[in-house]
Parts: C-alpha cells; structure tokens; sequence
C-alpha cells in the first residue's frame, strides 16, 4: 500500500520523518485520520496524541507522539505536523 | 630603559594572555558549531510556518476584521523596541553594534515624535538602555542561553510581549537582533513583529493556498497562528544572535591571539637588545678598569 511522509518539526529540532500508511492526528475539532492522497489541508492541533500506524490500521500502531501547541500542513504526499513542543511516549 | 627583570616579567604575562585568547577563541569555534547547527534545525519550521501565514495572510488582511496582530492597531505612535544582545562581553564590536542600531532606530522615533519603550534580552542591551532611558525599559530578559538556549525561553519573551499587546502599551513592534552571516560578518538587522509584515511576492502563492482546507476555519487558524509566529520570529532572532556572538568572540579572539604573538616577538627582541647592552657595558667596565692600573 502507498505511503504519505509524515514530518513532526518544532521549532528546534526534525523529531520524526517517516513514511507512513496511516497518522492520526488530533484536531482542534476532533481527531484526523490522514492516509496517502489526502486533500490538502491545513488544521489547528489541540493538545494531543499523533498516533502514527506505519504500516495501516491492521497492522496495529507503531508510535505515539505527544504533542502541543501547533498545526498540521496536510498535502497528498505529505503530512507535516508543526508543534511547539512532541514527545515521543 | 626598563630592566631586564621588567622586560621577562611582561613577556611571561602576555605569554599568559595569549594562552587565554586562544582558549577562548576554541571555546567560541565549538560554541559556534553547535549554535549554527542549531539555527539550521530551526529553519524547517519557521520556513513552513512562513510559507503558511503568507499565504493567509495575504487573503485576509484585506478583511475588515482582521485580527490586531496582522492589522495593526490604527496607530502607529508607540514603539516597542525588543533589543536582543549577549550577557558577556570580549566579542569585539557585537553588543556595541546592536546597541547602536536600537539607539539610532530610538532617536528616529523620538525625531517623528513617537514614543519608544524597550524589552531587553542579555545583560549588555539592558545596561544600554538603563543608561540611557531608564524609565523606557520595560522588562529585561538575561542569562537566556544557559544552560542553554531553548524554545521556552522565546516564548518568554513572546508571553510578554503579547502581554504588553494585549494590554495596548504599543502599537508597533520591531526586534532587533543580530543576523548571522558568516563567522566574521554579522549584520544588525531590524524586524517588524507586530503588526505582522506580509512579506513580498506573498500574492504569487496565494493562488495554491485557494485549494487548502482550513479546519476549524481560516479565521481560526490565523488568529492561533499569529502569536505563535512571534515566539517563532523571536527564537529564530535570538538563535541568529547566539551564532553571531560566538562568531564575533572568535574573530575577536583570534585578533588579540596574534597581536599578543606579536608583542611577545617585539618584547623578546627588545629584552635580547637589552641583555647584549648589558654585557657589552659590563665588558666596557672590565677592560677600562684593567686600563687605569
């Protein structure tokens, strides 16, 4: 199955880059699912988990990144998630 | 003439001095290496973070409400001054340049009859401006950069300054910090922060921006965007500054590292002149004495 690359930057560093076949990121309206080919958006992030499933939703999730403070920049190949500050728990 | 005890006595000193200017010249070079690397981390953000707001920006500004931040107030009679130095000195002009241009930028106001409030980082900008307008300095910032300069420290002074916004204290506000072009060369440079400056060339990506989707709307976005940008701008302006000043210390170093070299090469051709002469007039003593028998 494709893939979108998924980018967690803040301001002071790359955290991830890494292509994945499904991220769920958390919105300010509710959670987003984001997987290849998605139109492009741009969200506010409420203060949240992305939970990111590398290889799809079957196959279990992979990581966990706690985030604060941002927005995610969603193109169909990419999906960049801009935040003051992640963590990965 | 000095005596030959003199002449070892200031050669062993500066022989000290230049053992200290070097250290400090390899501290600067590794402390350089890391703030660069730094800066060059932070860029992926701010690029996409630029790109984004531009083009919102661009579409919104136009509307009539407009949020403050990227409008202005209407007014543009009181200034905020966020001046940005180093705490230490020995780094050749740095501080002195910057403080310079904050003053010059100052006195232009003063001379269309604005006023000027200042918020400093680093002890150097504050000591600048508590001479020279101690009512003026709103809040100081220092010791940013240690252990070491984060992104919660920008937001420090962002908070505050948003605070300051908020409060209506100023209508425009512009930071002044150092940019960093190469080890030897760094550039004063003003930035408008407040009201947000739609950078050039913006109508040229608007045109792509017209196929996003905004959640929960572009109103929204912007609005939690803009004070965000601040901290980002004035991260990337005190990361800028970290570079510059450790690029400064070490040219500086580097300088009194050689000049030093070449006062121990004078001081020692002065003490071998001087210690000839005294064996030559202890010679003349000798044989004028053997004479007179």
């Amino acid at each position: 199955m494709s893939t979108t690359t998924l980018e967690i930057v803040t301001p002071e560093r790359l955290v991830l880059s890494e292509a994945v076949e499904l991220v769920v990121v958390p919105g300010a309206d509710g959670d987003l699912g984001v997987r290849p080919r998605h139109a492009p958006t741009i969200a506010s992030l409420r203060d949240g988990v992305v939970r990111i499933f590398a290889k799809g939703l079957s196959a279990g999730e992979t990581a966990r990144y706690q985030v604060s403070g941002g927005f995610v920049d969603v193109t169909p190949e990419t999906c960049r998630v801009l935040c003051e500050h992640a963590e990965a728990v | 003439m000095a005596s030959l005890k003199d002449l070892k006595n200031r050669i062993g000193s500066v022989k000290n001095t230049r053992k200290i200017t070097s250290a400090m010249k390899m501290v600067a070079a590794a402390k350089l290496r890391r703030a660069q690397e730094q800066a060059e981390a932070g860029r992926p953000f701010a690029e996409r973070m630029d790109a984004v707001l531009a083009s919102l920006a661009a579409s919104a500004a136009s509307n009539p409400g407009a949020p403050k931040l990227l409008a202005g107030t209407g007014s543009e009679q009181k200034h905020l001054i966020v001046l940005a130095t180093a705490d230490r000195g020995l780094c050749g002009g740095f501080n002195a340049y910057l403080i310079k241009e904050a003053m010059t930028l100052r006195s232009e106001l003063l001379a269309e009859g604005k006023s000027v409030q200042f918020v400093t980082v680093g002890r150097k900008a504050r000591d600048a401006v508590r001479r020279v307008d101690e009512a003026a300095l709103v809040e100081s910032f220092i010791e940013m950069d240690r252990p070491n300069l984060n992104y919660d420290k920008a937001q420090e002074v962002s908070a505050k300054v948003l605070e300051l916004f908020e409060a209506g204290a100023f209508d425009v506000c512009t930071l002044v910090y150092s940019r960093f072009q190469s080890a030897i060369a760094q550039i004063p440079t003003r930035q408008q922060l407040i009201p947000f400056a739609v950078p050039e060339g913006a109508e040229a990506t608007s045109g792509s921006s017209a196929v996003y989707e905004y959640e929960p709307s572009e109103e929204a976005v912007l609005a939690s965007l803009l004070p965000q940008n601040i901290s980002v701008q004035i991260f990337k302006g005190l990361l800028e500054n970290q570079a510059s000043e450790q690029g400064a210390r070490m040219s500086a170093m580097d300088n009194a590292t050689r000049n030093a070299g070449e006062m121990i090469d004078k001081l020692t051709l002065l003490y071998n002149r001087t210690r000839q002469a005294q064996i030559t007039k202890e010679l003349i003593e000798i044989v004028s004495g053997a004479e007179a028998l």
